[in-house]
């Protein structure tokens, strides 16, 4: 094998296992779907592949592995806004009276055409 | 090609110009999760109101298109990143055709979805008076569906459209094959497919068996 077959050689072969992973993930996640698991478990699973298939896209393919520090903070950076965006929204839906002679939250679908609509 | 030839204005030096490169796209990419942020901020909202709903809706999506596609993308992704590569080793002929594939790929993606979205328009899935599921709030649901994948689709043709250019500007030697737009344009078609991957958990999976 010439120097160079195997420089390219060498160059797919972290990719394709990356890629495999990749795959092997989607299918865990889609087999976890159509399984007879609770719905919680079933979620849980879902969000953990995710999580796992975008950290391996980011260190991987988006060479966060050999980025500098401050290019690692920028990709970081996206993440922790988008943290602050969801605990602040939850924090106000999570605290939020429930209004309804229901016990349900405001706008859910156990209020239909029982509850009256609350003032928000 | 040397590096002189790869060196723009204001840079002092190549590795600044490529780190400064960098940065601006991370930046750009950060904005744009947030951007798709607010969609997912909505989404989880509504799914923490109407969980039944949203399990009905989801129910309803054409997993076996949404599987594809997402193997689809991964390929691509895969193929990307060999293309930045071999443009930093300056294999020519390799980092065209990784392009091309992928630029392919990328295609493959949006005629899938074509098909996809010709089936649940045939099923009516457009959220309007005559929508065919209930309890009325599965519109949300859909809504969400056109809205978060509509725009997925239309920074896929724009990753598409910035493959090509970029193929026909090294193929024709007008850019040297060094050049930072590889890696900028590869970070680009990544975030694509870290968006596709999230949308595919949401949307696809949660209304299983």
């Amino acid at each position: 094998m010439s120097p160079q077959a195997r420089r390219i050689l060498a160059m797919w072969r972290g990719p394709v296992f990356v890629w495999a992973i990749l795959v092997l993930l989607t299918v865990a996640t889609f087999a976890a779907a159509d399984s007879s698991l609770g719905i919680v478990t079933k979620t849980a699973i879902h969000f953990a592949v995710v999580a796992m298939q975008v950290v391996l896209i980011g260190v991987f393919f988006m060479n966060l592995r050999t980025s500098r520090p401050l290019l690692r903070l920028a990709a970081v950076a996206g993440l922790y806004w988008l943290a602050i965006m969801f605990v602040l929204t939850f924090n106000d839906y999570a605290s939020r009276p429930s209004s309804s002679p229901c016990g349900q939250p405001a706008f859910s679908d156990a209020n239909v055409g029982q509850c009256e609509s609350p003032v928000r | 090609m040397s590096d002189v030839a790869l060196l723009r204005e204001p840079w002092p030096n190549l590795e600044r110009q490529r780190y400064a490169a960098s940065f601006g796209i991370w930046t750009f990419l950060a904005t744009e999760l947030l951007f798709f942020g607010g969609l997912f901020l909505s989404y989880a909202v509504y799914r923490s109101l109407h969980p039944e709903a949203f399990r009905v809706a989801s129910h309803e999506t054409a997993i076996a298109y949404g599987t594809t596609n997402t193997l689809i993308l991964l390929t691509s992704s895969l193929i990307m990143t060999i293309a930045e590569r071999a443009a930093v080793e300056g294999l020519r002929r390799l980092t065209i055709t990784c392009l091309l594939v992928t630029a392919a790929l990328g295609t493959a993606f949006l005629v899938v979805k074509g098909f996809e979205y010709a089936e649940d328009i045939s099923k009516g899935l457009l959220p309007g008076p005559d929508f065919p599921l209930r309890p009325a709030s599965t519109q949300l649901f859909w809504g969400l569906y056109w809205i978060m994948t509509g725009v997925h689709a239309i920074h896929l043709t724009v990753g598409i459209g910035v493959v090509l250019v970029l193929t026909a500007l090294i193929s024709r030697a007008t850019i040297p094959l060094q050049t930072p737009a590889s890696e900028v344009i590869s970070l680009y078609w990544h975030l694509v497919d870290v968006i596709w991957v999230t949308l595919y958990a949401l949307l696809y999976l949660p209304g299983r068996k």
